[in-house]
């Protein structure tokens, strides 16, 4: 019996629902005889619209590009606010990229729209787009179903359901509720946390909601995020959740986990980059930078002409990555289960 | 045919054998402590030691990262876990400063927070656990205990009995068919054609030889007895027939037949002990049938066909010669198995079964036939019975064989072997069985519609046959068939036991046939005995369905043989007694035949009554309801024989077939 360390939580964790996606090939993809020829002379241009150039999305995506043998330049732009991109897409759109690539819900939903929106002309629309690290692209009507995107814009998520996000919270205690903490502008956590209440009712936990409060603008507060924290603490809350949010997780993650600790409350990120930089004391991720080496995958089948873009599904890893942050857990007396530790990455203090 | 000189030698071989397994029985168990444990204890000390190892590992990983030992979290979980995963180790514990901070296991072991095996135990007695001790880092005073059953010596020796009785009495009854096949055919055989050349030489008929090429002692004799005839056989009278000596030959290949039965036999029976677990495993549900209807379905079929194509395999074999038969079932029958064990759902299972229902009843028919041919009706009775015997040797050899083949091998490749032995079987009859068809002086009739009618008719044969012997197949094939194999496997019973569970049905069959046999015969209670079995069966099945697993399961095959073993011989004695004017009319052999056919429907509907009670009321009700269905009919049989009483005795056993 051997238990690999960093290991494939579906298999400790989740019932094999997951395992039985197809699991996506790194593999070289063949050039079909409608593959369109970039050479060194005439290489492929991708744009990548990123809210931060650091990102795992984006070194995953360089290198798997790099390594494809498909001539190439990866062109990476900053954009920290999806509210800069109106500004800025004509210019993209002038440019002429071969390929467009988006990191992240926000800015996917400025470069591309929805797909029932009525007017098309504010987006991209004449050049494929592949997305990467989109929570739910269905429900923020990126595209119209995973298994056909329905336009030229496909990609990949970096979530893992709601049902193994939780099942992996209820194997480190059996907590009686969670406050989830979000932006309540941002769609993809308006359906998160929609999904994390319904799989919290199927197994009999309490989901304390604690969105932001807007200001008269209607512009979330970022710093009422103590305030909510304490609000949780006192009502009985044990566990803070934080999901894919650009907000709370991205921008604000060391807030949370300071407070959190503070109130002596649990906490639980569903993506790498928080629980890497802050003290938080678990996460169930998708490897940010196998993410981005994923949408590389698709980018290159796009460019190639392997497959036209709008048949290519929309897809998940399906393997997660359990991350433990031993130091959180010493500090809130919290240890882990054995079981846990066993199959957990190990996340040291700095 | 009198085996005087077979039995000597088998009673002297057998005892000889028996006297040195049991001696080395009582020997070793006597000296499990001296002769076992040094060599089996280390070895368990040594994997209580890997499983405890890995265990550590995870602890001290754990405190490697900085968490403290005392306040690790579902250590007890850690411990199941690797509990699970080990079914030899007995307990799991974590012990600090002599406390148990997390256990996983027995709870013998244990008392509250306390670890009791460190304790000595009372005088006199051995420790109940082995208790391997693993030290822990970064903690002078934690331990992991590591506890393997001691016990575990003495059952492990206890399944070795086990399985050396059932050796034994597989051995002894190996002997005596190699025994029949070695000395039967190369001795007594021989030495019975010399007595009766020299009988016929005494008459006069000098012309015959004894013409055996035999190259040891007895083919020795009978070329000097041949040189005796020859020089002597000027005043020969050429005359002397040759056609009695054909007869003597042919009871040589009777005894061989013997052994290519029993080796065909053991075909089937190797796969008794779990045919009806397998069929459970390759259910698929059918709409509108319960799952225990639809596995009854494969082992009904096939006692439905095997009935059904007997007498149709008969007639053949009397136009196209038994050879030709035996070999095309027993090809069949090889093909049948081969298909059985690579089926991959319930309707290629079925197929395959269908096939080999009908190779056997073509084997066992054209067997039976064969030595009809060859013998003469005075040798007929003892012929058929030797035959009989290798059939019943393979029931007592083949579970006990099966359940443990099974058991290493797994289900599908013991159905493998089984269509080898099949294989086996044809090879054997090819070389035995005479090209030529036996010189057929009369055609026996097949069974027709109107000679049931007429049997029907006779209410004295319709309780005979109707309610003694088609229960006593239901018993049969509902019990031991269908419904045991599939309770004890459902309670982890291994393969192994069954089969040895098995086994004692057919062992008691053996002992007690005889014995009730002459008794029924003595006292002339047919009826007593009839009425006794069927309510001992009833009882049988009474006790299986008692709690308590094996031991019921042991007590009620034991009472179902000794059950069966008493209506055999009554059961045929009756049949001529109440059919007195339907022999008459239709010839023995036909309404044997009859009566044989009726009572193999009790076996066609068994698996789907069994099925339909299980579905309803589980293993124990089941089992009920077939000792209710069994009890009912020999509430009926007595009403019958009662009702119907026999007229005054035949004043002649009967006359043999009008012409």
């Amino acid at each position: 019996m051997s238990l690999s360390r960093r290991t494939v939580l579906t298999a400790a964790l989740s019932a094999g629902t997951l395992l039985a996606g197809a699991a996506p090939s790194f593999a070289q993809p063949s050039f079909g005889p409608a593959a369109r020829t970039f050479t060194a002379a005439k290489p492929a241009r991708i744009v990548v619209l990123t809210p931060r150039k650091d990102v795992g999305d984006v070194l995953g995506l360089r290198d798997f590009i790099a390594s494809s043998g498909l001539s190439a330049t990866v062109e990476v732009r900053e954009v920290p606010q999806a509210s800069a991109m109106p500004a800025l897409l004509p210019e993209i759109r002038a440019s002429k990229p071969d390929l467009v690539v988006t990191v992240f819900t926000p800015l996917t939903l400025g470069a591309v729209g929805r797909y029932d929106d009525p007017d098309p002309s504010r987006f991209l629309t004449d050049v494929p787009v592949v997305f990467t690290s989109v929570t739910d692209p269905v429900a923020s009507r990126v595209v119209r179903a995973l298994d056909r995107p329905g336009r030229a814009v496909t990609g990949t998520r970096h979530i893992a359901p709601a049902a193994v996000q939780m099942k992996t919270m209820l194997s480190y205690r059996r907590w009686k509720k969670i406050a989830a903490v979000y932006n309540p502008a941002e769609d993809n956590m308006v359906v998160a946390v929609r999904d994390l209440k319904e799989e919290a009712a199927r197994q009999g936990v309490e989901i304390h909601d604690a969105a932001l409060p807007r200001d008269a603008s209607g512009a979330p507060v970022a710093a009422a995020i103590p305030d909510l924290i304490a609000d949780a603490a006192r009502a009985g809350a044990e566990l803070v959740y934080i999901g894919p949010d650009t907000l709370v997780a991205s921008n604000n993650n060391a807030v949370v986990a300071e407070q959190a600790l503070a109130h002596r409350l649990a906490t639980f990120c569903s993506t790498e980059l928080p629980i890497r930089r802050a003290n938080l004391l678990m996460g169930l991720v998708s490897p940010a930078v196998n993410v981005g080496r994923f949408a590389g995958l698709k980018a290159v089948e796009i460019l190639t002409g392997a497959k036209p873009a709008d048949t290519i599904p929309v897809e998940t890893l399906n393997r997660f990555s359990l991350l433990l942050r031993i130091g959180a857990a010493k500090q809130l007396d919290l240890y882990p289960p054995m079981r846990l530790l066993n199959i957990a990455e190990i996340v040291q203090d700095a | 045919m009198k085996l005087s000189f077979i039995r000597r030698l088998n009673w002297m071989l057998t005892g000889v054998v028996s006297v040195l397994m049991l001696v080395s029985l009582a020997v070793q168990t006597n000296h499990v402590n001296t002769l076992f444990r040094p060599l089996i204890e280390p070895e368990l000390a040594r994997k209580a030691e890997v499983v405890g190892s890995y265990v550590v590992a995870q602890i001290d990983r754990a405190v490697a990262l900085g968490f403290e030992l005392d306040k690790l979290v579902g250590v007890d979980e850690l411990l199941s876990d690797a509990l699970a995963a080990n079914p030899d180790v007995k307990y799991l514990a974590l012990e600090i400063d002599g406390r148990l901070h997390a256990f996983s296991g027995t709870e013998e072991a244990r008392a509250g927070s306390r670890l009791t095996v460190a304790d000595t135990p009372p005088e006199g007695e051995s420790p109940q656990f082995l208790d391997t001790v693993l030290p822990l880092e970064g903690n002078e005073a934690a331990r992991l205990h590591v506890g393997v059953d001691s016990g575990y010596v003495r059952s492990a020796m206890n399944e070795v009995v086990f399985d050396l009785g059932s050796v034994l009495i597989v051995a002894i009854l190996l002997n005596i068919e190699i025994l029949l096949l070695v000395v039967g055919s190369s001795v007594a055989a021989p030495l019975r054609r010399v007595t009766a050349v020299m009988k016929q030489a005494a008459d006069g008929h000098l012309g015959v030889r004894v013409a055996l090429r035999n190259r040891d002692e007895v083919g020795e004799l009978s070329r000097a007895v041949d040189w005796a005839l020859d020089s002597v056989q000027h005043k020969a009278d050429m005359t002397a027939s040759e056609q009695a000596m054909t007869k003597i030959g042919m009871m040589q290949r009777v005894v061989e037949l013997r052994f290519a039965i029993f080796v065909f036999s053991l075909a089937e029976e190797l796969t008794r002990t779990f045919l009806s677990v397998y069929i459970k495993q390759l259910f698929e549900p059918v709409p509108g049938l319960s799952m225990e209807m639809v596995i009854g379905a494969p082992i009904a079929l096939f006692m439905l066909l095997w009935a059904v194509s007997q007498p149709i395999a008969g007639s053949v074999s009397e136009r196209r010669g038994r050879r030709a038969v035996f070999l095309g079932g027993a090809l069949l029958s090889f093909v049948g198995l081969v298909g059985s064990g690579l089926a991959t759902d319930l309707i290629q299972l079925i197929v395959a079964r269908c096939l080999t229902a009908v190779g056997y009843a073509s084997v066992f028919i054209a067997a039976q036939g064969f030595v009809i041919d060859a013998t003469d009706p005075k040798q007929r009775a003892q012929a058929i019975a030797m035959y009989a015997g290798g059939i019943l040797s393979a029931g007592v050899c083949g579970p006990a064989i099966g359940g443990v083949i099974a058991g290493q091998v797994g289900f599908r490749t013991t159905f493998l072997i089984s269509a080898g032995l099949a294989l086996l079987a044809a090879f054997m009859a090819w070389q035995v069985l005479p090209r030529v068809r036996a010189a057929q002086a009369k055609s026996s009739r097949g069974l027709r519609l109107a000679d049931a009618v007429l049997c029907l008719r006779n209410p004295r044969f319709v309780g005979l046959a109707v309610f003694s012997a088609v229960p006593a197949k239901l018993g049969l094939t509902a019990l031991l068939f269908f419904l045991l194999p599939l309770a004890l496997d459902d309670q982890g019973v291994s393969q192994s036991w069954i089969g040895r569970v098995l086994l004692l049905y057919w062992l008691l069959m053996i002992v007690v046939s005889p014995m009730a046999a002459k008794l029924s015969d003595r006292s002339g209670q047919r009826i007593g005995f009839l009425v006794a079995g069927g309510l001992v069966a009833a009882g049988a099945a009474w006790v299986l369905s008692m709690p308590g697993s094996l031991g019921t399961a042991l007590a009620g095959v034991a009472l179902l043989g000794v059950a069966h073993a008493m209506l055999g011989a009554p059961q045929l004695a009756m049949l001529a007694d109440v059919c007195v004017k339907e022999r008459a009319a239709l010839g023995e052999t036909t309404v044997i035949g009859m009566f044989r056919l009726i009572e193999r429907l009790g076996s066609v509907i068994a698996p789907f009554l069994a099925g339909l009670f299980l579905a309803h009321y589980g293993y124990a009700g089941a089992l009920k309801g077939i000792g209710a269905v069994l009890a009912a009919c020999v509430a009926v049989q007595l009403l019958l024989s009662t009702l119907f009483r026999p007229r005054p005795p035949a004043a002649d056993l009967p006359q043999r077939t009008p012409a």
